[in-house]
């Protein structure tokens, strides 16, 4: 009795309950910090920082930690997704290129609808049109995203690829290489930067190669359904 | 004779650089005391720092007071001048739906000293220069601007730097002179461009001698100059004689049928300095060409010589038209070289200076208004200040930076 449950409830359920969902609930995470436990967490708004630190503020005697990266860019020149995009398309650390590329590409995307935008008319019209490059960006990353992926588990010497849930992390890092390598696929001649913006404005409205890919891996994961208890 | 111009033309600069400096003394006294008293509506705090865009389109109206401040450019004009606008600016004027241009100060002096010259002088010479990207490009477009409205005739060459380098460029022997070189494509394309800038100007101008282009063909005295244009396009072979032969004539008609001519040249230091190897034209035999063995130059260069009247020559010097090793400094003499130094000389030297902070923040509240910055922290007054700091207020770098964010 145990076991059939076991295995009905991991028939149902096991393809949503894997990932960090019972990693989080079952097992508490590892103490990874470089940092001593003694260092407190430090100050970045401006306002605070400028009115200084009261005499018997605990701060006054403990050591402070660096602020990381992403806190402490202005947002103007910084987001966690385009870096992340810029790094994947890196090749052989030229990274000064891939940088102009990705600066390049949202400055096709802005040129785009921001024309759109100032031709538009009426004021109903205008409001439909997004401007913002970085969030069609991310919308087009977000509609590559698959939610299932395949691992390779052998069995009693055959190998199944058997569906599970995609991670966070995963799914981001797939959406963003299946637009790129879709990009690299076509014609050499063509700027990168020209080839991105089209693929993403397709992206964007859910079509393109990148989103092919990812409905792909989706059958592929539909078909193999049965293997779903192998992992 | 020289120094006598060169006396002249500083004594009105001078005079115009006194007027500039009254009247701004007089705008930057914004604050208002007798606001606090008087019961009229107080105005706005952030009022004149919205305020980035003039309803005055005429170019030859704007003053002082229009300094910082954007006017939109018609399309009729927009079509002289757009062949010496960068490219990345067209595009910017196209996503924006209109074309609009600020009125900057070096503009208006030199629009000062146009309005005051004595024509009947030797050709005064004015060089613009500045850091790369800070402007001389549109300050020159804006006079152009200018001297188009008043009926001047227009000689432009948009980046000199176009002529004397290149790979696969036809470069034939000339029919003129055998030790000269003719860039036949280059030449149509100028010409094209002389055609559409002096649209109906040059109907009642007629050459005064006669050219014999080959044994059967010749153009005799009283040929129009629309007709040589037509036979420079239709022969390209013989397109930089054309060149030639229409700028001798409009040196020599000048004084005499009283024209204004305006010689506008960008980049002027690529007629006097020289290329490496890799990036200067080259002839058949693989030599390399110096900028005076080329026709096109050639005759540009007796343009800015001062021995005609009833013309102005406006150059600007840019890095760009220099080797890259040759791009340390952005001064005049640096740039242009002994040579190009001793030919221009004297001149009156034009500072185009990086944008103040009236004008960087106009240029920013322009974007907003053509929803160009999307940044929400960008139109933040913290975020304008870190803008202007980022790109050091220079117009090109501001553009740039404001367009990824």
């Amino acid at each position: 009795m145990a076991t059939s449950f076991k295995l009905f409830s991991s028939k149902i359920f096991g393809v949503i309950l894997r990932g960090p969902f019972i990693c989080k609930s079952f097992f508490p995470k590892a103490h990874l910090s470089v940092y001593n436990p003694k260092y407190v967490e430090p100050v970045l708004d401006k306002d605070t920082l400028s009115k200084g630190l009261e005499d018997d503020d605990i701060r006054q005697h403990r050591p402070i930690k660096a602020p990381t990266t992403d806190l402490s860019v202005s947002p103007l020149f910084y987001d966690d997704d385009v870096r992340k995009f810029t790094n994947i398309m890196m090749k052989g650390g030229n990274k000064e290129r891939v940088r102009e590329i990705t600066r390049r590409l949202l400055e096709n995307i802005k040129h785009l609808q921001v024309e759109k935008y100032n031709k538009a008319t009426t004021d109903e019209e205008k409001s439909q049109i997004e401007c913002n490059p970085v969030t069609i960006f991310k919308q087009a990353v977000e509609n590559c995203k698959p939610l299932l992926t395949t691992i390779r588990v052998v069995k009693s010497g055959v190998a199944y690829r058997v569906p599970v849930c995609a991670r966070p992390s995963d799914q981001r890092f797939r959406a963003m290489k299946w637009i790129i390598d879709s990009c690299r696929d076509k014609e050499r001649r063509i700027p990168m930067e020209n080839k991105l913006t089209w693929e993403i404005m397709d992206a964007y409205n859910n079509q393109g190669k990148a989103v092919r890919k990812k409905q792909e891996v989706h059958r592929i994961c539909e078909s193999n359904r049965a293997y779903a208890h192998l992992r | 004779m020289a120094a006598s111009i060169r006396q002249k033309l500083s004594s009105v600069a001078s005079r115009t650089n006194s007027l500039l400096r009254k009247s701004v003394t007089s705008i930057e006294h914004t604050p208002c005391v007798c606001s606090c008293y008087s019961t009229a509506a107080k105005r706005l705090e952030q009022e004149p720092r919205t305020a980035f865009r003039t309803n005055e389109t005429d170019p030859r109206k704007h003053t002082i007071d229009h300094v910082g401040l954007y006017y939109s450019v018609p399309d009729e004009e927009m079509a002289v001048l757009k062949t010496g606008v960068h490219p990345w600016h067209l595009r910017m004027m196209k996503s924006f739906n209109e074309s609009c241009m600020m009125v900057r100060k070096p503009a208006l002096e030199l629009k000062g000293y146009l309005d005051k010259l004595n024509l009947k002088h030797p050709v005064p010479r004015f060089l613009l220069y500045g850091r790369r990207g800070s402007g001389k490009t549109m300050t020159m477009q804006h006079t152009i601007q200018c001297c188009h409205k008043n009926g001047w005739i227009i000689v432009h060459v948009p980046w000199a730097g176009q002529w004397v380098r290149g790979w696969y460029k036809e470069v034939a022997v000339s029919t003129y002179k055998p030790d000269r070189y003719d860039l036949p494509a280059d030449s149509a394309e100028w010409l094209n461009h002389f055609r559409a800038q002096n649209q109906g100007k040059l109907t009642g101008l007629k050459t005064t001698s006669e050219y014999i282009w080959t044994k059967r063909e010749k153009a005799e005295a009283g040929t129009s100059f629309d007709e040589i244009i037509n036979f420079g396009l239709s022969r390209l072979k013989f397109s930089s004689d054309c060149v030639g032969v229409l700028l001798k004539e409009l040196r020599e008609q000048a004084e005499l049928k009283g024209l204004k001519v305006l010689v506008a040249v960008d980049s002027v230091n690529a007629f006097y300095v020289q290329w490496n190897q890799l990036n200067a034209l080259k002839n058949i035999e693989k030599k390399k060409l110096q900028p005076g063995e080329i026709s096109l130059v050639h005759n540009f260069k007796k343009m800015l010589n001062p021995d005609w009247t009833h013309g102005v020559a406006i150059c600007a010097v840019s890095e760009e038209a220099n080797d890259e090793d040759r791009r340390e400094n952005f001064t005049p003499v640096y740039l242009l070289g002994q040579e190009g130094f001793e030919a221009l000389d004297p001149f009156v030297p034009i500072f185009v200076p990086e944008y103040t902070e009236k004008e960087a923040l106009s240029n920013i509240n322009y974007f907003i208004d053509r929803n160009w910055i999307q940044n929400a922290h960008g139109k933040t007054d913290e975020g304008k200040k870190e803008l202007m700091f980022v790109s050091n207020r220079n117009p090109f770098n501001l553009a740039k930076i404001c367009a990824q964010s």
